[in-house]
């Protein structure tokens, strides 16, 4: 592998040149060891100045040039063999590893059938489906005979039990349709291929990538798919033609807890506006009219027919969140979130009933989030940023019994979780390692990254302009007007563990509650010198500057625009075709981080892997160890 | 900043310039400050337990309590009057407040002292702001994903098979799709050969239900015909009963619904038909019979 060094004591021809900062002096090393590598070709004892101490090894990455082959070819042969050299398909599944071929085989034949109908299949329509099991036969048929034929073996399409046939049918009953989840992974995905392809960062798809959510189907046909009988289900008539009308009321009546509206609440705002949950407004025969829930909606036994959404974030919309949390705009900075996010929601679909709440979700709010709140509730979505909000959330809904979705990113990874109730383990049975700070000795006397630099630079900003002057201020002054009284209580609200973590599970045994109280924000702040103090954990946020409302500098909204929506998504399964469209230098500088290749490492001199790598390195061997192992992150 | 902190308004305008002219000027000044030699601190104990957190060195005993007021009221009373003093809040995104200036700053000229690679503005501000990497294609994706899960809650009747666990991470690409994990299994006597005991098992989702107006003799009793010793029950925030009090075993031949209105406070616990509440849930904790902990249900007691 290839290195470069920094922070040698000695051995300077080991380091770049200092007058042309952007040469990159690498090295190859081999035969790396926990404590020694070697250097491949340099002759150390020639070194000017011998090697002392110290140093940083960085391995580089490697440029990858990766082959592709045009549609064309690829449809016919998209296998990964020595021949092609393409990727093949990507599995997303491995309970359903050989799907892709068959999927593969499917779309052609949808292709086929659209060539020679016109159409796409109708909805749940069994003609349809035996005459594209047909068409997929004959494609299955033709296939070249070469080693990377995309000829799926033993295509079994008569048997009625065959898995081929259930997958082709369902293909067929649902390809009409589209459904605005699926629409929305294949946006995330390919809306990051397009990424790639535009900054070079990152490895693409090779080639093929087939995903289908086809357990989320009625086991059989539902009994009425055509939503021209009933005019209010017009807007949701894909949504029908897959689940069926009574499915849609049933989403209707939903009665759903999206807690947090950032950038997963907008998105899932827009997908219950898009989906019609919470819609029901309980009377079946007038049309319904949504609108923000203003008043205490609980529903007695007469209106539990009602949907309703309820979020709640006691956050305010900055600047840096438009870049992902697409519900708010230029003129919405420094309003509530939830309030903000369902206003635009309502311009969506009009008919969601929902109620925005600026409530953080905390044993503080119970009186809020009570026993009858919670007892009226269908299901919880968490939109959460905080593994202590999660774990709170989670032990709510184990106590009451409710399903949690649950989901989380950080940067280009995500994850998500269902717990069901009686059939799934709950969020918190399973738990990451927790976020590991520096020590305070290694900040204080021992900084040996940049991060303990900038870890104690803060600290000294705060003892130096924050926390001396406001213990000043406080003993030697009157108290200042509320504003500051605000600050300091949001100050403490923010405090990273604003809960004792013994309320998660209220149900275990006291003795374990008294050994799992901690409250770390409890704890005095250390004093290492007069009036310098290092916080206790993070450094609080900065109270927010909230612009005045009456002077607003931006334009007026502008209307919601209405785009038209893509056509030819089949409402169960996806493509994704990668296709060498750039440059070959754009490919050149893409990462090496594919599947078999661990993250950059930096290794000390001593040897030891530095605390981040380690941990992203055991956590990655996590995911493909053991298949289940699917954590949340911290985002 | 500490003029800012000190409601100092006189600033100089070179100062507060953001061009190369003004760093000109302040390191001008700046030069001019007469930098006392360094000399080693006497006594110095430096602390080198890694585990040690920020909190340990600091007692907060009456006569450290005393010494702060007392610091508090000479310096309070040596500030002009009127004096007031601002905090400043940090915030990286402003580079006219100089906030990501002193800290990147201060971390590279440390990082110098330790011959720690440098990092520009960005970089630190990256790791000091604590700015978390998110993009809009991962969200969309996850939520994506979260909404197909949500038609399976909604259908009410899938099995565990049908949903799915996923991790994702786009760049590589990968894609980890797996069915969830079912709940832990508790199980509690009735080892197979032996007879008398039936076996218990509950996961975390269950309830036990116990019917009748009982008292809380029976519901021990309850437990121990199961074999276990239930040493703690709890309602709420309120303790109701714990073997280790001598003054619990009072409680004993007393209702567990007079309890938990009377130490719980929990209202609307009346016998009276149509009103009220008709159950409670405590929470109980026990031992098997090698003593050692087990996880049990919340314990629903439904009184009428």
């Amino acid at each position: 592998m290839r290195v470069t060094f920094s922070e040698l004591v000695g051995a300077r021809e080991l380091l770049p040149d200092p007058s042309s900062p952007s040469s990159s002096a690498s090295f190859l090393i081999a035969n790396c060891k926990p404590t020694s590598f070697e250097l491949v070709g340099v002759d150390c004892t020639s070194f000017e100045t011998p090697y002392e101490r110290g140093g940083v090894v960085v391995q580089m990455k490697q440029p990858k040039t990766l082959a592709f082959a045009p549609l064309s070819v690829a449809a016919e042969e998209p296998l990964d063999t020595a021949a092609t050299g393409t990727g093949g398909f990507l599995v997303s599944d491995f309970s359903k590893f050989d799907r892709p071929p068959l999927l593969h085989l499917g779309f052609a034949a949808l292709d086929a059938f659209q060539v020679e109908t016109g159409r796409l299949p109708r909805a749940w329509d069994e003609a349809d489906a035996a005459k594209l099991l047909e068409l997929a036969g004959a494609l299955n048929d033709a296939a070249p005979a070469s080693e990377a034929s995309r000829k799926v073996a033993d295509l079994d399409l008569a048997s009625a039990d065959s898995e081929a046939r259930r997958v082709l049918s369902a293909l067929s009953f649902t390809a009409a349709a589209e459904l605005s989840p699926l629409a929305a992974v294949f946006g995330g995905v390919v809306g990051q291929e397009v990424v790639k392809a535009a900054s070079g960062k990152f490895h693409p798809i090779h080639q093929f990538f087939y995903f289908d959510a086809m357990e989320v189907l009625p086991p059989s046909r539902p009994a009425a798919v055509d939503a021209k009988a009933d005019p209010s289900l017009a807007r949701y008539e894909s949504q029908v033609a897959v689940f069926g009308a009574e499915f849609q009321r049933k989403l209707a009546r939903q009665r759903v807890f999206l807690v947090g509206a950032g950038a997963l609440g907008c998105e899932f705002l827009k997908a219950f506006a898009l989906m019609g949950i919470g819609t029901a407004d309980g009377d079946p025969s007038a049309p319904a009219v949504g609108g923000t829930v203003q008043d205490d909606d609980h529903p007695s036994s007469s209106s539990s027919s009602k949907g309703l959404v309820t979020v709640t974030d006691d956050d305010t919309i900055e600047k840096s969140n438009l870049s992902r949390q697409f519900l708010f705009r230029d003129w919405d900075i420094g309003q509530a979130k939830s309030t903000a996010a369902a206003r635009e929601a309502l311009k969506i679909n009009p008919a969601l009933r929902v109620r925005a709440l600026q409530n953080r979700v905390s044993p503080d709010t119970e009186a809020v989030f009570d026993d009858d709140f919670w007892g009226n509730l269908s299901l919880v979505v968490n939109a959460l940023d905080n593994v202590t909000a999660r774990l709170y959330v989670d032990a709510r809904c184990v106590y009451f019994r409710r399903p949690l979705l649950e989901s989380g990113t950080l940067g280009p990874k995500c994850n998500t979780q269902a717990v069901i109730p009686g059939l799934t383990e709950n969020y918190g049975a399973s738990r990451d390692p927790p976020e590991r700070q520096a020590p305070m000795c290694t900040v204080h006397s021992f900084p040996h990254t940049i991060d303990h630099c900038l870890t104690w630079a803060r600290s000294e900003f705060e003892g130096c302009l924050v926390r001396e002057e406001r213990e000043r201020e406080e003993g030697g002054v009157p108290p200042p007007p509320d504003d500051d009284g605000k600050k300091k209580e949001k100050v403490e609200k923010n405090s990273p563990f604003p809960f004792v973590l013994s309320l998660r599970f209220p149900f275990f045994s006291t003795r374990k509650k008294k050994t799992a109280t901690t409250n770390r924000s409890a704890a005095p702040p250390k004093r290492t010198r007069p009036c310098r103090t290092l916080p206790p954990g993070p450094p609080p946020p900065a109270p927010r500057a909230t612009p005045p409302r009456a002077s607003r500098p931006w334009p007026s909204p502008p209307r919601w625009a209405t785009t038209p929506s893509p056509t030819g998504w089949a409402a169960c399964a996806g493509r994704a075709y990668a296709s060498r469209s750039c440059s070959t230098t754009a490919w050149r500088s893409w990462s090496t981080r594919s599947r078999r290749t661990r993250s950059p490492r930096r290794v000390r001199a001593s040897g030891r892997l530095p605390r981040g790598s380690r941990r992203l390195w055991r956590s990655r061997q996590g995911t493909r160890r053991t298949r289940r192992s699917c954590r949340p992150l911290q985002s | 900043m500490k003029a800012q902190a000190y409601g100092i308004a006189d600033v100089p305008a070179q100062a507060l310039d953001l061009s190369s002219a003004g760093a000109a000027f302040v390191a001008q000044q700046a030069a001019r400050v007469e930098v006392p030699a360094f000399v080693p601190k006497e006594g110095v104990k430096i602390e080198t337990d890694p585990k040690a957190e920020g909190g340990n060195a600091m007692s907060t005993g009456d006569s450290d309590l005393d010494a702060a007021i007392d610091k508090v009221v000479r310096v309070a009373s040596a500030a002009p009057p009127g004096t007031r003093l601002h905090p400043v809040a940090f915030e990286k995104d402003d580079d006219a407040n100089f906030h990501m200036a002193l800290v990147a700053g201060l971390a590279n000229a440390r990082a110098r002292n330790y011959g720690i690679a440098e990092v520009d503005r960005l970089k630190a501000k990256l790791i000091a702001g604590k700015i978390v990497p998110a993009i809009a294609t991962a969200t969309a994706a996850a939520t994506g994903l979260v909404a197909l899960e949500l038609y399976k809650v909604v259908a009410g009747d899938k099995p565990v098979e049908a949903y799915r666990n996923t991790f994702a991470n786009l760049a590589l690409p990968l894609f980890a799709m797996a069915e969830p994990v079912p709940p832990k299994a508790f199980k509690h006597g009735g080892k197979e050969g032996e007879d008398g005991q039936e076996q218990l098992t509950w996961t975390l989702w269950d309830r036990w239900t116990l019917e009748g107006d009982l008292t809380l003799q029976q519901v021990l009793d309850w437990f121990s015909a199961k074999g276990l010793d239930a040493y703690s029950i709890s309602c709420g925030q309120s303790l109701l009963y714990n073997s280790v009090f001598p003054r619990h075993k009072d409680r004993l031949p007393r209702k567990m619904r007079e309890l938990a209105s009377e130490v719980a406070k929990v209202e609307g616990l009346t016998l009276e038909a149509g009103r009220g509440r008709s159950h409670f849930d405590v929470v109980v904790a026990c031992e098997d019979e090698e003593g050692e902990d087990l996880d049990v249900p919340l314990v629903s007691i439904k009184f009428k």
